[in-house]
């Protein structure tokens, strides 16, 4: 059985580089946070609107 | 062609592996694969030995 | 051997999860390739709890569901071994928290994603955010590098990641709403805050971060 299989030329060893590996890990957790923050300011967003259509008189809706 | 899903029968016939059990062969995996790598790098240290003594 | 010529579903003695036989969590079609795949006949046989920790330290070298012609990887064979065992949740929490094989604590991560209750995906994975080993991945497309934290960031939020398609995760927000869950913690978090208005490194990446969504 041959389980060296073409691994495509990848290396998985860890730190090669320490520093530039956890400043590339450190760019994609910004990035995740930043991504987390858009979608609560969204949902605040929709929310607020959803209050402020309840909260219109009968003729202001219309 | 044979379809054997979870059944009552195979979990039966099964050994009960407890989490010690799962720890000391995790251990033990890891104690033979550092082995292993000290001997991969024993035997391309020999190698190079022989290659420079050939030079 | 007739009565095992079908797929006969769940029996007295086992347990469903989601409320399914657990191994039809995975489609049927990759399971079928699994179960013809000659690595899964020889080497998934008989597998057990413990054996199966020898199979992801030595025959793991990429996660990824299937490649080149529609073969399974080794990787999407031992998470149909675990769906068919059914490890109780202290051992799968053993896999995925032990030091030594990071390809055992990624099958431990795809396979908690796919039947442990929704808080618990939230808690057991998240802590791998911060996780950045290396990892090969595999697919028809090729081989490719991916970081522990992309591939459960990938778990967390999308529905389908190395060619599995995944159950139904309710959002973390769903969840927070709910008090079932507490905000994400970030190692990031105190340095965030502290530095928000003196620090220029945060607003380095931040701009960092602007611009390569600009060119994106």
């Amino acid at each position: 059985k041959s389980l060296n299989e073409d691994l495509g030329n990848i290396d998985d060893t860890d730190g090669l580089d320490p520093e530039v590996e956890y400043n590339a890990w450190r760019l994609r957790e910004l990035k995740r946070i930043n991504r987390e923050r858009e979608l609560l300011e969204l949902a605040e967003k929709e929310q607020d609107e959803i209050d402020r259509r309840r909260n219109l008189t009968e003729e202001e809706r219309l | 062609k044979q379809h054997i899903y979870t059944s009552g029968k195979t979990l039966e016939r099964r050994k009960k592996v407890t989490i010690e059990d799962v720890r000391r062969r995790i251990e033990y995996l890891h104690k033979k694969s550092q082995i292993e790598e000290g001997n991969k790098q024993q035997q391309f240290d020999i190698k190079k030995r022989i290659e420079e003594f050939k030079k | 051997m007739a009565e095992y010529t079908t797929d006969r579903g769940i029996t007295d003695s086992s347990v469903t999860i989601h409320n399914v036989n657990p191994v039809v969590l995975m489609e049927k079609i990759l399971r079928e390739r699994i179960q013809d795949a000659l690595y899964f006949k020889e080497l998934c046989f008989a597998i057990d709890e413990e054996s199966i920790c020898d199979r992801a330290a030595e025959d793991v070298k990429y996660i990824g569901g299937h490649y080149g012609n529609l073969k399974p990887t080794p990787f999407a064979c031992l998470l149909f071994s675990l769906l068919q065992l059914n490890p109780s949740a202290d051992i799968v929490k053993e896999y995925l928290n032990q030091k030594h094989f990071k390809y055992l604590t990624a099958l431990a991560a795809i396979f908690i994603r796919m039947t442990f209750p929704a808080v618990e995906v939230y808690t057991l994975l998240e802590p791998f955010l911060a996780d950045y080993r290396k990892l090969r991945i595999k697919s028809t497309a090729g081989t490719k590098l991916i970081y522990m934290d992309e591939f459960v960031d990938e778990l967390l939020i999308k529905e389908r990641v190395c060619d599995i398609a995944l159950i139904r995760l309710p959002k973390r927000q769903f969840l927070e709403d709910e008090d079932k869950l507490d905000p994400r913690k970030s190692l990031l978090d105190a340095e965030l805050d502290s530095d928000i208005s003196s620090d220029d490194r945060d607003y380095d990446s931040i701009s960092e971060l602007r611009k390569e969504k600009e060119v994106n």
